[in-house]
């Protein structure tokens, strides 16, 4: 890596408030980070990211807008990598049992996987359709909030 | 050749069936009460016949006799019991109303079994389940559909403690139920007996009792009714013997008394002219109702309400007996009228919070009463965590009333009645006029964020929830439904979408939070519903994992023919578990891919279809396209409608 381009990052890292990994360390970007969506794809299976996010981003934890956008994480590899490293960089992870974001540091999810990782749930598009155009929902709104005694 | 190799084997046929029947005869005597006399009996022979050097004895003349059907019947009759005590006992769960008694057979009830079958089957149905644990779970689900309770046998020290797990739900659910357990000291196994039957769960049943005599164990089923209904409401346990159960009681004059339930606690005269003062004097009034006792709490609840013209909150959308979420004074009112006078009802002390977000709380100059709680009293200390928070108020201006609310209503609204005057009458009138439009423009805001919710992944494969739930609106939107199992793994869209303005129209959650409640409870839903015979069908949208607990309950269901619709939430793991392992396995940075381990059921997957079918059950699936699930449902509905149950499993998505 060109010296330039590693002030640039930690520029970056250091700006987003994110460069803190659980263990104290700095996440070094080791790879290209140019990720195989179809590695992505066994690993997002692999790790059950779906618990959390659904099979395609739009359960749970949405990951995916209604346009086909995605949540601010997912904008750039290098600020999902961030997040991953630490989802709450500013807080102590709870003592207790909890279904937040975990951590992943570089020596379980390595930055060529978390790339992949990356390209692949930005491969997925919305599968709903908008309120009006399904007429099971739309009736649904019409008829649905009817008081009765 | 072939003809002579026939008829030799035929021959050897004969000679060993004949060699057998003598043996069989000799097992045959020395059996008293069968005619045969045990000191005529004959030498014993000894037979080459058999090959096995077994004694065989001749037949006596009196046996031939015997065989031939020209003995007369033994002139003293085999031992029977004209009026054994179980019968008593029986006529003491009529007494109290008891309809269903659900048990898994074990012998140390065996009289008690008999006298619901052949004695009190006019008017009390024995309900067989598969486990123990099962039977007490379906009684949960019973008594939070129908406000009281029904009857468990358990057997022996095996039986309580099978089903010590779903005791331990209801107690903490504040729930009644009425438990027998067998004790048989002459029974087949010692081990099932204990000295102290209930010290096993007595650190959650309410009361337990071991009635030394028939007169006491009458008395003892009229009591423990009483002490469950009592608030705290919660399960007891009676220890019944077997002598009790089968002794004669044809020479004895006992009967059972008339049950008289004692009154319970309501809240005193100062307090409910207090309450009522304040209610009709306040410029903008809420009453928040929590779980109540039983649908008649909910109807005086409804009359309260309509009679001040309040606000009301409700708490149906999380447990039974609560204020039906489309009535239209249900809401936080009028934007920016601050409530003045709050009056919170529950049966339980730490229920879940019933204030609405929406609503402005903010005291007005009012110097008098501004809140008062009418919760019924705690359960007394145990080794468990089941008083967890006690809701209540220093505050001078603050009123809390250790009593039951459903007792103390009617009191309330007498009082109330007698305090309006013609000007008063006015302004409620015009206050629940604008309350009404308050409701209106909150429920379509609510229903328009339910709907929305519905709508995320909506042609997902694995199915969304909000899909699995949307598509049998349209189907039971008009029906009288009942919500059995809680709806905390299943997102919360069948309490957002479906009807929740009966009693029992959400059962809620388990408890004390112990898996293998749902399918069972939904049991319990289904017999009330079945009980009910007015056209009301469960619906119990199953955990995959949860129902694995204890799936005989779908035999039960179809043997029992109960109106109930299982339709699966199959994500092939206990995904709560999951996520906790997942945010685990972060925290020491060792990676998520392998907390599949212990957490799914994957490999091989579990087919609920196939599974239903072989307990007798109509069921379809595994359904993954969600264009299939209308239809699907639709076919699984005419079933449920006809009185059977139905099951449909959909693949879905983890939330």
């Amino acid at each position: 890596m060109k010296a330039g381009a590693l002030v640039g990052w930690v520029l970056v890292v250091a700006l987003s408030g994110h460069a803190q990994t659980q263990t104290g360390t700095i996440a070094q970007p080791s790879a290209p980070l140019a990720g195989d969506a179809q590695k992505g794809k066994t690993l997002f299976l692999a790790h059950q990211c779906f618990a959390c996010h659904g099979y395609n981003g739009e359960t749970g934890t949405r990951l995916l807008h209604d346009d086909g956008t995605f949540a601010t994480r997912l904008l750039t590899v290098r600020g999902f990598i961030a997040f991953i490293r630490a989802p709450r960089p500013n807080e102590r992870p709870p003592v207790g049992s909890s279904v937040t974001m975990p951590s992943y540091g570089v020596s379980s999810l390595p930055d060529e996987q978390a790339a992949n990782l990356f390209a692949y749930i930005k491969t997925f598009k919305p599968t709903e359709p908008a309120l009006n155009d399904i007429p099971l929902l739309t009736m649904m709104i019409r008829e649905g909030s009817k008081s009765r005694r | 050749m072939a003809k002579s190799k026939d008829a030799v084997g035929r021959r050897r046929f004969l000679k060993r069936a004949a060699a057998g029947a003598a043996g069989a005869t000799s097992l045959v005597a020395g059996i008293p009460g069968l005619g045969v006399d045990d000191a005529a009996a004959p030498a014993v022979v000894p037979s080459r016949k058999t090959g096995l050097g077994a004694a065989i004895p001749a037949p006596t003349a009196k046996q031939l006799a015997r065989d031939a059907g020209a003995v007369a019947p033994p002139s003293v009759p085999p031992r029977t019991v004209v009026r054994p005590g179980s019968d008593l006992i029986v006529d003491a769960l009529r007494s109290v109303g008891i309809r269903f008694v659900m048990a898994n057979p074990g012998s140390s009830f065996e009289g008690m079994q008999e006298s619901i079958i052949n004695y009190g089957m006019t008017d009390i149905e024995f309900i067989t389940a598969l486990h123990e644990e099962s039977a007490v779970a379906a009684a949960h689900g019973y008594a939070k559909a129908e406000g009281r309770p029904m009857a468990t046998l358990l057997h022996g020290v095996i039986g309580v403690q099978h089903a010590a797990m779903a005791i331990y739900n209801a107690y903490v659910d504040r729930v009644p139920i009425l438990m027998i357990a067998g004790l048989d000291y002459d029974g087949p196994v010692a081990a099932h007996n204990a000295i102290d039957m209930a010290a096993l769960v007595r650190g959650f049943t309410k009361w337990d009792a071991q009635p030394r005599s028939l007169s006491e164990a009458i008395a003892d089923v009229q009591r423990a009714y009483q002490i469950a209904v009592t608030p705290p409401t919660a399960p007891v346990l009676l220890t019944l013997t077997a002598d009790i159960q089968k002794e004669e009681t044809a020479d004895q004059n006992l009967t059972v008394p008339l049950f008289r339930p004692s009154p319970i606690l309501a809240a005193d005269y100062l307090a409910t002219k207090q309450v009522a003062a304040a209610l009709v004097n306040a410029t903008n009034p809420r009453i928040n109702v929590g779980r109540l006792r039983t649908p008649a709490g909910v109807k005086l609840a409804v009359e309260l309400v309509d009679l001040v013209g309040a606000q009301a909150g409700s708490s149906a959308t999380t447990g039974p007996m609560s204020f039906p979420m489309s009535h239209p004074l249900r809401g936080h009112g009028v934007a920016g009228v601050p409530v003045d006078f709050t009056l919170s009802l529950d049966v339980v002390t730490n229920a879940p919070r019933v204030d609405d977000p929406g609503v402005n709380q903010r005291a007005s100059a009012n110097k008098g009463l501004v809140s008062a709680s009418i919760q019924g009293p705690a359960l007394l200390t145990t080794n468990f965590n089941v008083n967890t928070r006690r809701s209540g108020s220093n505050s001078p201006n603050a009123l809390d009333i250790e009593a039951d609310a459903e007792a103390s209503l009617s009191g309330i609204i007498e009082e109330i009645q007698k305090q309006l005057t013609a000007d008063k009458r006015r302004m409620i009138a015009e206050r629940a006029k604008k309350n009404e439009a308050a409701h209106n423009e909150q429920r379509a805001t609510e229903w328009a964020e339910a709907v929305e919710q519905a709508r995320r992944g909506w042609n997902g494969s694995p199915i969304g929830l909000g899909r699995l739930h949307a598509e049998l609106w349209p189907l039971i939107k008009d029906e009288d439904v009942c919500c059995s199992a809680p709806t905390g793994f299943t997102g919360g869209h069948a309490t957002r979408l479906f009807p929740m303005d009966r009693p029992y129209s959400y059962l809620g959650s388990q408890g004390a939070g112990g898996m293998g409640y749902g399918a069972p409870a939904s049991v319990g839903a289904g017999l009330a519903a079945k009980k009910a015979g007015d056209g009301r069908i469960v619906v119990n949208v199953q955990c995959d994992g949860d129902l694995n607990y204890a799936p005989g309950v779908l035999w039960t269901m179809a043997h029992h023919r109960l109106p109930v619709l299982t339709i699966m939430h199959n994500n092939r793991a206990w995904h709560q578990e999951l996520m906790f392992m997942q945010f685990m396995a972060g925290v020491r940075n060792r990676g998520t891919d392998r907390m599949s381990i212990g957490t799914t059921l994957k490999n091989p997957e579990i087919d609920y279809a196939k599974m239903a079918q072989a307990y007798g059950m109509y069921a379809e699936g595994p359904i993954t396209d969600p264009k299939d699930l209308g239809a699907a449902y639709k076919r699984a509905l005419e079933r449920v409608k006809r009185g059977e149950p139905a099951l449909v499993d959909v693949i879905t998505q983890p939330r």
